[in-house]
């Protein structure tokens, strides 16, 4: 098995996200993240920057500074090609752990 | 990228810090207006994204970390991490620190030396751009070779001074000895006979008044002045104003110009001037002179290249124009039958950056052994250390397992370790530095005596500091690198457990220690090899019969140049001088003679035997001696006679020989009454010979290479005596009331007199330096070797013990005798031991034979000296290894199994 961290399910919703939008900045990923599942998921500011901060020394994003369509001045992520490979990654091993977890709960 | 902010961040944290505000400041406007456009009021919407948004300090703190964490602000929490450990265990600090600067202190120190001989510029303007030039087939030449370095004639060099194609400038030199005193105990200067462009083609600048110019380099000039040294004039002037004072050359009295710039010290790295005159002095300055002659071959060149031209189409310019030179400086007094070979000679032209020097000759072989063995004794420091390390890493493992858990990642816990090695390992380069500093100069001072003073400048240059760096580096990879990895692979759970211990100690990690004691081994038996080779080849030469005996001969070097003596009484003024030192108490024997046994100094002549042809003719070696010499030396005459009173300038020219003279010419014994010819010579003619006596076979100039023949003439034979002699004194007195004695007794004869004394043996052991050199500092750094591999030994056992304490418990428990226990560790000791010493002894023979040029009278695969050191080293480190199998053996089994 692989290294399942169910932490690890934060990381691949930004990336998701990322790869999705192309660029974004945090406040747009949080409210993507929020619209696109219907606010079953609401993911903390205080979560958010810290987790996009480490990906930028990880250089899985990189960021600059941009206006938003209503003129704010805004830091703006996008994925780098090492961000797509994690996705891809990630993307395989959340599968097994939704298998793995399903597994466990279906378990009579 | 990012590693360039990170590092751009180290110092720029408050700006970072308002970055990651504006951004989260943005976040909160966007919530705000989002809020608002869904109906909420201002202070709503406010306290709305407030509340979502949590502390905001806190917030940037865990933003600002995740930016810091990899990036290098963190380096200086592990520097600071390996600080706490400095203080918390300085004992531990302490040794490895000092352990390091003996090594590093060592490999610097030798570096330094030979960075300074072998390597560094000249301290002139562009030194690369300067070249020397220099004839090719020198072996050809004929006459008097007056320089050390390569040389040519005063012709030559006028001829070169007036077509120099290829060079701006060029300028000739000679170092020469100035005698300051006027009779007594002789003083000299080092002196420089240099041409008018001298200075200025090496660009070196007057600190005061002015240098010379190619006005006062004429011929005739006289002596019109002296430029010294900033060096001379601090010594002899104390720093007061020198310009117009005078000083005395040769007895006689010349004005100081100029003085040269304090970094200048000639363009003879090892030999610094004292006092420059110009080339066109010398007739003034010595009897006869130097400047028309073409057998003299006394001043070397060295120019300053034009810009365009390389050292390779200088040469072949100069070798191309070559034969003109030649034909132009040929004089009658070149020997005839030599001509053709003068005409034949080629120049040519080499880089001299570096200038020339007689210690690179001397000294470059022998040092670069000594830095290779000073790497190989830095090799086993860091085995040492590694081991040292990995231990104190394995006493951690409790520590870094619960890094591990907190989620510490492999790389962070490297660097940990790595950050301490660094550390230590810079620390130990600093200490080392400085001790090198004192090595180096007292190494200067053991090379350096008051007959052959060395002065060298030493300068901390580029090539020193990126030594330093790259041995810092290098040693704590070395030593740093295993422990960092073996940290890095603590497996948490495993070393969380209580105790933390198994019932046998694990394979691997006395595997990689035991490897480590192995190499040690290794290592120290190819230094304690090569020091022993090196220490019997030294004593070899010191207990090398050269045919004669040194002991308790003074050689008193004479001059009476004062006294004026006129040419045709100068013989017998010698002989006068040498009865009188003769007539002192105490003296057994005393003899003059041109050539001093093993001193370097040679004359050599082409002879065939009466009757044969020219063309059948050798090379044979000539001194020329008074009678008794062989007496004072103690060389057997084995038939004929010694020289005597008859023979003199009227009778045939008597020769002494030696066997293997004798051999060469086929006659043995009975070569008493043959006759040979010796060939002419710039200052004579063809000689016949007839050989009077016949002498036991000496070693000639040095005491590395066998006997060879020679043929010893009659000093009262020569047509010029000349107004310097040197005399061998063979006496019973202690040497300093000897001396004393010939002072009064040459003294009373006339005050105008100068002298100068060397012991022969002295002299003897004094061209042995470089051996002596190299067995001193070879069987130190074997004696370190030893003492390293004896610890390293110690170490690995006493922590195989310890790690098996309850191993030996339970088979102790078993039944296992007190014996048996010592004999599984005395058996483990004797397998790294044995695997050591077969590694080594394969190295070692490697090793010899690379230094095999510098042994004399042994060869380098000695298998008993082989022999020697591998037993040494077994009983050294026996001995290291039984304390820690005593210990052992000692284990009380009740006690061993409670404390698990």
């Amino acid at each position: 098995m692989a290294k399942n961290d169910l932490q690890g399910a934060l990381d691949l919703l930004i990336l998701k996200t990322l790869s999705q939008l192309d660029s974004m900045h945090g406040y747009g990923i949080l409210m993507h993240i929020r619209r696109v599942s219907d606010e079953l998921l609401l993911v903390e500011e205080g979560s958010l920057y810290p987790a996009l901060h480490r990906m930028e020394q990880n250089s899985w994003v990189r960021a600059s500074w941009a206006v938003t369509d209503y003129g704010r001045k805004a830091k703006w992520y996008a994925l780098t090609r090492a961000g797509r490979e994690q996705l891809a990654s990630r993307e395989k091993n959340w599968a097994q752990v939704v298998k793995g977890v399903d597994a466990v709960l279906r378990f009579a | 990228m990012a590693l360039f902010r990170r590092i751009l961040s180290l110092g720029k944290r408050a700006r970072l810090e308002q970055e990651i505000d504006a951004e989260l400041r943005e976040h909160m406007a966007m919530s705000i207006d989002d809020n608002m456009a869904q109906g909420m009021s201002r202070e709503e919407a406010e306290r709305d994204a407030r509340r979502r948004f949590g502390n905001p300090t806190v917030m940037r703190e865990r933003v600002w970390t995740e930016d810091a964490a990899l990036g290098l602000g963190s380096f200086w929490d592990d520097v600071r991490g390996a600080m706490r450990v400095f203080t918390k265990s300085p004992g531990f600090s302490l040794v490895v620190v000092a352990t390091l600067a003996l090594g590093i202190g060592a490999n610097a120190a030798i570096f330094e030396l030979l960075d300074t001989v072998l390597l560094q510029s000249l301290p002139v303007k562009n030194p690369q751009e300067l070249a020397q030039v220099s004839v090719v087939n020198m072996d050809k030449a004929r006459g008097s070779f007056l320089s050390g370095y390569p040389a040519v004639t005063n012709l030559i060099w006028e001829r070169l001074r007036e077509d120099h194609q290829g060079f701006s400038g060029i300028a000739a030199w000679r170092d020469v000895d100035f005698s300051r005193d006027s009779g007594g105990d002789a003083r000299f200067v080092n002196g420089l006979y240099v041409s008018g462009e001298f200075f200025r083609v090496l660009g070196v600048r007057p600190a005061a008044g002015r240098v010379f110019t190619a006005e006062d380099d004429r011929s005739g000039c006289g002596l019109p002045g002296a430029v010294i040294s900033y060096g001379f004039w601090q010594q002899e002037f104390g720093g007061r104003p020198a310009l117009g004072q005078k000083l005395r050359l040769n007895d006689k009295s010349v004005e100081v110009i100029g003085i040269t710039s304090a970094n200048f010290f000639g363009v003879a790295v090892g030999r610094a001037f004292d006092v420059a005159v110009p080339i066109c002095s010398q007739p003034y300055l010595e009897t006869g002179s130097l400047l028309n002659s073409s057998t003299k071959w006394w001043l070397s060149v060295i120019g300053r290249l034009d810009p365009g031209w390389s050292v390779r189409q200088a040469a072949a310019h100069l070798e191309a124009t070559s034969r003109g030179i030649f034909a132009s400086t040929l004089r009658a007094d070149y020997p005839p039958e030599s001509v053709k070979d003068y005409l034949a000679m080629k120049l040519t032209v080499e880089p001299s950056a570096a200038g020339v020097s007689m210690l690179r000759e001397t000294y470059s072989n022998p040092l670069r052994v000594l830095l290779g063995i000073a790497g190989l004794v830095l090799l086993i420091t860091c085995a040492n250390l590694a081991s040292l390390m990995l231990a104190r890493t394995t006493a951690r493992e409790r520590d870094m397992a619960v890094r591990l858990a907190m989620g510490a990642g492999r790389w962070r816990l490297i660097r940990l370790v790595l950050g301490e090695s660094l550390l230590l390992s810079l620390a130990g380069v600093l200490a080392g530095a400085a001790l090198a500093q004192a090595l180096s100069r007292s190494l200067v001072a053991y090379l350096s005596t008051q007959d052959h003073p060395i002065s060298l400048d030493f300068k901390l240059d580029w090539r020193l500091f990126a030594f330093l760096l790259g041995i810092s580096l290098l040693t704590c990879l070395l030593f740093g690198l295993a422990a960092a990895l073996r940290a890095s692979c603590t497996p948490p759970g495993a070393a969380m457990k209580a105790g933390g211990r198994g019932m046998t100690a694990g394979r691997g990690r006395l595997g990689f220690r035991g490897a480590l004691v192995v190499s040690q081994v290794a290592l120290s038996l190819v230094l304690l090899f090569c020091a022993l080779l090196f220490t019997e080849s030294l004593r070899n030469l010191l207990i090398d019969d050269p045919g004669f005996q040194s002991r308790g001969v003074l050689i008193a070097t004479l001059n009476f140049t004062h006294l004026q003596i006129p040419v045709d009484r100068q013989g017998a003024f010698q002989r006068q001088l040498l009865d009188r030192i003769h007539a002192i108490p105490g003296v057994d024997a005393a003899a003059a003679t041109g050539i001093v046994p093993l001193s370097g100094e040679g004359w050599g002549n082409a002879v065939w035997i009466d009757g044969h042809d020219s063309i059948q003719r050798w090379d044979s070696n000539f001194s020329d001696v008074s009678p008794d010499y062989f007496n004072t030396l103690r060389i057997p005459i084995v038939a004929g006679r010694d020289f005597n009173d008859h023979d003199t300038a009227q009778s045939l020219r008597a020769a002494v020989v030696n066997e293997a003279f004798a051999r060469k010419l086929g006659l043995g014994v009975n070569a008493i009454g043959a006759r040979f010819w010796r060939e002419a010579t710039p200052s004579s003619p063809e000689e016949l010979n007839v050989i009077v006596g016949l002498v036991k076979d000496t070693k000639y100039s040095s005491i590395r290479r066998p006997p060879v023949p020679i043929a010893y003439l009659a000093l009262s034979q020569e047509k010029e005596a000349g107004s310097t002699m040197q005399v061998l004194v063979r006496s019973r007195l202690p040497i300093n009331a000897e001396e004393q004695a010939i002072r009064w007794t040459i003294h009373n004869m006339s005050s105008g007199i100068s002298f100068d004394f060397e012991g022969l043996q002295e002299q003897i052991q004094q061209s042995l330096l470089p051996e002596r050199l190299l067995a001193t500092l070879s069987g130190f750094f074997g004696a370190l070797a030893v003492v390293l591999a004896m610890t390293g030994l110690y170490g690995v056992m006493s922590y195989t013990v310890t790690e098996r304490t309850n191993e030996i418990g339970i088979r102790m428990a078993l039944g296992a005798q007190r014996s048996d226990i010592t004999a599984i560790i005395l058996g483990k000791a004797a397998t790294l031991l044995a695997a050591g010493l077969v590694l080594g002894a394969g190295l070692s023979l490697v090793a010899a034979s690379a230094a095999s040029a510098l042994l004399f009278g042994l060869k380098p695969r000695d298998p008993a000296t082989l022999a020697g050191a591998a037993l040494l080293l077994a009983v050294v480190t026996v001995v290291a290894s039984l304390l820690p199998s005593m210990r052992a053996a000692n284990v009380n089994p009740i006690d061993s199994l409670r404390a698990e």
